[in-house]
């Protein structure tokens, strides 16, 4: 039997897993989080180089005033209309997803005492009672 | 670059920004519905033993539920990413070959045919919604996908074995979903012996 990190010898893993295999997950698991987490934050970063890189050509030469104005005229009134339409479009689903939440929070407790009362033994997924994701398993 | 043009390009990078917002909403849309398709599948093998099809103390019956709470909670872990990660490692040094998936122990299980039958489709639809998940929330999956099957096309050829490229990729490609699954029940599992002491009172799904 191989200790773990933890201590822990190779039995007190569940379905054949061993040490090995638990190390394989973490570093699938980090390599993965890397991964997205580069992702994200090298988008923003290059997204904010560029916004950078334009204002500074312009330094000395306009003010942010004129370009705060340009930037107001440039939105003409069909895409103004195309932006509160895709922004009400995400407002009202996220409103939605609330609404959602509130009904399986209300449904949820009732659906287990029923299936306790066939099924005791009953196995939870472990979500919030909202149906969400739990902070601690978040990346 | 005059002011005029300045403000297109920032007009522009906001619109990029938008669009990105949007994926992300996109991605948290599609783990909702993957992770109702499981409860829903959940039910069905609930109704299922509640109608007499099977013991809810049969270790199937068990395994099998285990494996949609997993899959159910470890939903938003389920990525492109983590499916090329785990390919890339396991194609270097496999080790998760040797330990069993459901299948496996479905076999070894003495259940009735019909019980079987359905154990089997439902274990095969978390599969098709656990695969059409990936390909629907990255960028680079369809076409990550389809790199994949042609060099594994172009593998077969130079090897003259041209019979049966498809159901090649497809076998390849459930392989390494199921070795999703496995972590997913590992996690899964190790958190319960963890926490077996320390029940969790808002967990009611």
């Amino acid at each position: 039997m191989r200790p773990d990190r933890q201590g822990k010898s190779a039995s007190s893993f569940p379905h054949g897993f061993t040490a090995e295999h638990y190390l394989r997950l973490r570093k699938i698991e980090a390599i993965d989080g890397i991964g997205r987490i580069g992702a994200r934050y090298g988008f923003l970063t290059v997204i904010a180089f560029l916004g950078y890189s334009s204002i500074r050509v312009l330094a000395g030469k306009t003010t942010l005033a004129e370009i705060a104005v340009r930037f107001i005229t440039n939105i003409r009134v069909s895409a103004g209309i195309s932006y509160a339409v895709g922004g009400g479009g995400v407002a009202y689903g996220w409103l939605q997803k609330r609404l959602r939440g509130n009904g399986i929070k209300k449904m949820a407790a009732h659906i287990k005492e029923l299936e306790e009362q066939i099924d005791p033994g009953r196995s939870s997924s472990g979500l919030t009672e909202r149906g969400e994701t739990r902070p601690e398993d978040k990346t | 670059m005059n002011a005029q043009l300045l403000a297109t390009a920032l007009y522009n990078l906001v619109g990029i920004c938008a669009l990105w917002g949007l994926f992300a909403c996109w991605r948290n849309y599609r783990t909702d519905k993957l992770r109702q398709d499981i409860f829903d599948l959940r039910a069905e093998l609930f109704e299922f033993a509640a109608s007499g099809g099977i013991d809810f103390e049969n270790r199937s019956y068990r395994r099998l539920r285990m494996l949609f709470n997993s899959m159910i909670r470890f939903a938003h872990k389920i990525t492109f990413g983590r499916l090329v990660t785990t390919l890339a490692l396991e194609q270097r040094h496999p080790i998760f070959q040797s330990v069993p998936g459901f299948p496996d122990e479905l076999n070894g299980d003495n259940l009735g045919g019909a019980a079987r039958k359905e154990l089997w489709q439902l274990h095969r639809r978390l599969m098709k919604k656990v695969i059409f998940h990936i390909l629907t929330t990255s960028l680079l999956a369809v076409p990550g996908l389809l790199f994949f099957f042609v060099c594994a096309v172009v593998k077969r050829v130079a090897e003259r074995r041209m019979s049966d490229e498809v159901s090649y990729c497809k076998r390849r490609i459930e392989m390494h979903v199921r070795l999703m699954e496995q972590q997913a029940t590992e996690a899964r599992e190790l958190e319960v012996q963890n926490q077996r002491h320390e029940p969790v009172a808002a967990c009611v799904q």
